[in-house]
């Protein structure tokens, strides 16, 4: 239990507010933490919860050159810092992105991003499943445990 | 309170040779630490001329991004044996 929840609590213990403001209080206290930069996204897995907590890529390619076996796991913690960072880039950055995303063939505005847009998005990358078969027995699977 | 990683796991096999090793990272950090506080006044010279920039929240960003690299493993293994793992800690 935090500080601010004990502290609010003994207040009401003492008599010193009615059980009315105390729930408000407490609302209030909640919509911080989850309007902080820090808080989770409404919807979005907390740390230690049951959520999924990495993205996992794996590539297997027994027939390939050298028949390599790629097995890479990011933290979704990670990947929500990167996803806050590219928010807060400056505005002449945003247009080297956009120039070099368009060059590899994604046309897209990085600026026009909302921070609560991409956190809704990698709150929902839990759901995320892909598996590519190849017809050399190459396979690409990418998701989230 | 949030931490980068303080320690890496390696290992290279190859089909001749085979190493492994913790790289204790927290002596790099502690090593970067001088520079790091140059690097905080120099952010905070930046923000006084360019405030658009936003100096502080690319800093606490870029480190929040530091911190949650822990956890992060990459795996790749070649057919003949050979294998690279890191893994951070």
């Amino acid at each position: 239990m935090s500080a601010e929840r004990l502290r609010i609590l003994n207040l009401l213990a003492e008599g010193k507010i009615s059980a009315a403001e105390a729930a408000t209080l407490l609302d209030a206290l909640g919509a911080d933490r989850a309007a902080a930069p820090g808080g989770a996204a409404p919807g979005a897995a907390a740390p230690g919860s049951a959520g999924p907590r990495y993205l996992r890529v794996t590539v297997e390619d027994p027939q390939g050159e050298h028949g390599a076996k790629v097995n890479v796991r990011v933290p979704m913690n990670l990947i929500r810092a990167g996803v806050r960072l590219a928010a807060i880039l400056p505005p002449g950055v945003h247009d080297q992105i956009n120039k070099a995303l368009k060059q590899n063939g994604v046309d897209l505005d990085v600026s026009k991003i909302r921070p609560e847009d991409l956190e809704e998005i990698v709150a929902h990358l839990g759901e995320l499943t892909v598996d590519v078969d190849g017809n050399r027995g190459e396979r690409v699977r990418v998701f989230c445990e | 309170m949030m931490l980068p990683p303080l320690v890496a796991r390696v290992r290279v096999v190859t089909p001749r040779h085979a190493f492994g090793a913790w790289l204790p990272l927290f002596l790099l950090w502690i090593l970067l630490l001088p520079l790091a506080l140059l690097l905080l006044v120099a952010l905070a010279v930046t923000a006084l001329v360019a405030p658009r920039w936003r100096c502080g929240a690319l800093l606490a960003g870029t480190y929040a991004a530091l911190c949650e690299a822990r956890g992060t493993r990459v795996d790749v293994e070649g057919g003949d044996g050979s294998r690279v793992f890191v893994a951070l800690h």
